[in-house]
């Protein structure tokens, strides 16, 4: 029959062919049109099907998970009620329960779930990363300690996403051995935000922080690590932070990594070692005491603005109204705005508040900044 | 040859372009729908709570330009401060308003007058009051002379003191965890600059105390219309550009932008109508130039619900606008043009933007003439002529409905059936008459920008949620902050 039609084109002219391809180009595209809105129309039923169905299930399985949880009923009164082809909707169920649980409860929702977790030990197989993602969340929530060694090899996945996962369900299960794996493999993360993997670290506990001190000061470790770590001692509030803080900053080069700054061009990425002594002196602006501060004092002259604001804060902070009240009342006026909001705050907590109150009612274009820092 | 084989070769080639067109609007949506599915199977793993509990996700300046939005300020600042983020600020920026949009917010939220020292100097109007609320802290109000939407931007972004900050219309209502699913990725990809998300039509829903409580279509057929061009928009060209790492407009609606990069690049331009567009190319260029990592993303799932024009009058005024933008940013950007040094933006996004997007109106509506002069003078047989109609309404219907299915297949908005229906239905209904219009108001934005008009149009606001009919007047300033959304078709 195609045979047959082809023929008969072909003895047909040039305008005749064009009308014909136009002509199955139409019904082509009537008929993906068709097919798409039956698609969409049965998938909105298969959804709702879905909505309803779950939700049966969710009443049918909620009373008595809330009685097995009171330990009014036996774990297997709701083992019961799990018929073959719900066992994911089960698993997805507790999953949900679990999130929210602690302690005992929470032991209990994973002995309900361990009978039915090796059916998202397959997943993690498969080539889809989201799916990997999610059983690997799956198994971490409901059988860390069992799928742990699952857990270690998934930190090591192609999938950035799939190894952040591993790495952020490990860090919810806290301990020191985790902490190790995970700092390990910390390169691997490098396009995540400092602060994010830096809160991660240090949601580990206190436990955890002579193996971050460890690399934060190993010299040969890679300095944006060694940021990483740095912000999440200082987040844990380890009291020798700042004295490593300082040996950091005199074993790095300031005048280089100033220079690498030189015009604040670089937005998105700030290099590794500016990084590093961005947080050393985020460390000392929070922990430091005056003996940490000779070095910071000379900071206040980096040509790298973001170093200058930072060293005035810590001044600020740590520092002592008499010497280094000059040093802040000076950089009010430095040429970088950030500088000089920096510099206004440090003046308040120095309790210096006499230079702000002569520049908010003086014409100065800093006047703005001196009234509303004197407000705050 | 003659002219009618002049005529012949222009419809054949009208015919190639259309072809060429809806093609790429088709496969776009199939690339949409590939990532769409990856991200959402993504957004499974993700738990915005533990987000939320953490100390990470940055902190993010919310700055939201209003001229005379006395009727939907309310409830927009309130549906922003019912946000959940851990740490964030509002900034209101008063266009200088000739309505009681200042009035209202101080009333509302016991503004005082207050410092606030600006920690960037692009230049500006005059701002002549900074206020902050007593109620609620994070509130700020920056009161200036009237500039225009880019320039209330620009003094926004001068008074931001946060690494991130999200442009956004002071009519437009974010859903409450709209700016932690958009803010997330800037902590997953350090090198991320910019991230859009999707603006939906808030005509027909009911929005209280800056909430959203129900989900319908709009009542006129007008608005419906539009609802399916966003969804054609955001969910398949956008989407389907943001598979290719190829985006080239986040919506002044609802934007993040790394506030370091915007500063670098001098902000928005207050002298072009398409400012939010022309800021996204020329972040491309800049990092392109300098040859830094950057990305620029689209996220489809943070919402920003808007209102959309009601009335033939605005639609065409916004359209034309709309047009005049982007003409705007790619002419002022035109050496990006294939230029291999702008890599996939140069020489894929801004090609197919500059040659469908901008041309685009102008050659369909040649195309128009060309054939019903075929058509009158007798040059065009009845069959070729039903064909040639018969392809363009396949081709739109089948794009319109596979932007539904995508719209079903992910976030599933519109929870009734009759509205999916209705959908469907418009999908059919739109190919006769309304797109046509659509070319139209884009052939004069054309013309608009050949004649240099500056002119934002005006934007008749009902206010959310009050099925109110015969809104009023309220922005007819030839600089004002209306409403901005690009292209949807």
């Amino acid at each position: 029959m195609l045979r047959e039609i082809l023929d008969l084109l072909v003895e047909r002219s040039l305008q005749d062919q064009a009308f014909f391809v136009l002509l199955v180009l139409i019904v082509l595209l009537v008929l993906a049109a068709v097919a798409f809105a039956v698609f969409t129309v049965a998938l909105r039923y298969r959804n709702t099907q879905r909505e309803r169905r779950w939700i049966r299930l969710e009443e049918k399985w909620e009373s008595v998970l809330l009685d097995v949880l009171a330990g009014d009923a036996p774990p297997e009164t709701l083992l019961d009620r799990v018929r073959g082809e719900d066992r994911r909707y089960f698993v997805d169920f507790l999953l949900r329960y679990a999130r929210h649980l602690k302690g005992q409860e929470l032991e209990t929702v994973r002995t309900l779930a361990a009978p039915y977790l090796d059916l998202s030990l397959t997943e993690v197989e498969t080539p889809n990363p989201g799916r990997r993602a999610w059983a690997i969340q799956t198994l971490a929530t409901l059988g860390p300690r069992r799928y742990r060694s699952t857990l270690v090899e998934a930190l090591d996945d192609p999938s950035p996403v799939v190894a952040m996962v591993a790495a952020r369900s490990m860090t919810e299960e806290r301990g020191p051995d985790s902490a190790r794996e995970i700092l390990g493999r910390l390169h691997r993360y490098v396009l995540w935000s400092r602060s994010f993997l830096a809160e991660m670290l240090s949601s580990l506990g206190a436990d955890v922080a002579p193996d971050l001190a460890a690399v934060y000061r190993d010299p040969d470790e890679r300095p944006g690590v060694r940021a990483i770590c740095g912000e999440a001692l200082m987040q844990i509030g380890l009291p020798g932070s700042a004295d490593m803080a300082v040996d950091v900053l005199e074993s790095t080069d300031l005048e280089a990594v100033a220079e690498e700054a030189e015009d604040t061009a670089e937005v998105t990425h700030f290099g590794d070692e500016r990084e590093l002594v961005i947080t050393s002196l985020r460390i000392l602006e929070e922990l430091g005491r005056p003996e940490h501060l000779p070095l910071v004092r000379e900071l206040t002259e980096s040509m790298d603005p973001v170093l200058r604001s930072l060293a005035v804060s810590v001044l600020g902070r740590a520092g002592e109204p008499d010497e280094d009240g000059p040093r802040v009342i000076s950089a009010l006026h430095d040429p970088s705005p950030w500088v000089a909001l920096h510099a206004a705050r440090s003046l308040r907590e120095l309790g210096l508040t006499g230079e702000l109150e002569r520049l908010a009612h003086s014409d100065s274009v800093r006047a703005d900044l001196a009234r509303e820092v004197l407000s705050a | 040859m003659s002219g009618w084989d002049v005529l012949h070769a222009f419809n054949l080639f009208i015919l190639g372009y259309f072809f060429v067109l809806n093609a790429s609007y088709l496969v776009m949506n199939f690339m949409a729908f590939r990532e769409l599915r990856r991200y959402a199977e993504r957004l499974k793993t993700v738990r915005l709570e533990s987000f939320m509990r953490s100390v990470a996700p940055p902190p993010v300046t919310l700055v939201a330009p209003a001229y005379n939005e006395e009727l939907t300020c309310l409830e927009s600042v309130r549906a922003l401060l019912a946000l959940e983020y851990p740490e964030y600020e509002v900034l209101v920026v008063n266009d200088g308003s000739t309505d009681a949009t200042l009035d209202v917010l101080r009333q509302a939220f016991e503004l005082t007058p207050a410092s606030r020292f600006p920690t960037a100097r692009i230049p500006t109007e005059p701002v002549r009051q900074v206020w902050r609320s007593r109620t609620h802290p994070n509130l700020w109000v920056v009161d200036k002379e009237n500039g225009g939407k880019a320039d209330a931007l620009n003094a926004g972004i001068n008074y931001c003191r946060t690494p991130l900050f999200c442009a956004m219309d002071a009519d437009s209502v974010l859903e409450r965890e709209a700016l932690i699913r958009l803010a997330r990725p800037f902590m997953e990809d350090v090198s991320l600059v910019a991230a859009g998300g999707i603006v939906r039509i808030a005509n027909g829903c009911t929005i209280r105390d800056g909430m959203l409580e129900q989900i319908r279509l709009p009542e006129t057929l007008l608005a419906r219309f539009q609802v399916l061009e966003y969804l054609r928009a955001f969910l398949g060209g956008r989407m389907g550009w943001d598979a290719l790492h190829a985006t080239l407009i986040i919506s002044g609606a609802f934007g993040v932008f790394r506030r370091s990069a915007v500063v670098e690049v001098g902000g928005y331009r207050p002298d072009t109508v398409g400012e939010d567009m022309e800021l996204v190319v020329r972040l491309h260029r800049h990092f392109r130039e300098k040859e830094e990592p950057y990305t620029i993303r689209y996220i489809p799932d943070p919402v920003a619900w808007t209102e959309c024009p009601e009335s033939v009058r605005v639609l065409g005024g916004q359209r034309d606008r709309w047009q005049r933008g982007l003409i705007e940013s790619l002419t002022r950007n035109a050496r990006m043009l294939f230029n291999p040094t702008y890599g996939r933006i140069g020489m894929l996004a801004f090609p197919y933007f500059f040659f469908f997007e901008m041309l685009g109106p102008i050659i369909e509506m040649g195309g128009y003439v060309a054939f019903l002069v075929a058509v009158f003078t007798g040059n065009a047989s009845n069959l070729y002529v039903f064909t040639f109609l018969a392809l363009a309404v396949a081709f739109g219907v089948t794009i319109s409905i596979t932007s539904v299915a995508l719209e079903e297949l992910t976030f599933r908005r519109y929870p009734r059936l009759r509205d999916l229906l209705r959908l469907f239905w418009l999908a059919i209904l739109e190919n006769f008459g309304y797109r046509q219009l659509i070319t139209f108001w884009r052939v004069r934005g054309v013309v608009s920008k050949l004649r240099r008009v500056e002119s934002w149009g005006i934007m008749e606001r009902t206010g959310f949620g009050t099925g109110d009919t015969g809104g009023t007047p309220t922005d007819d300033s030839p600089r004002g902050s209306a409403p901005d959304e690009e292209d949807g078709a």
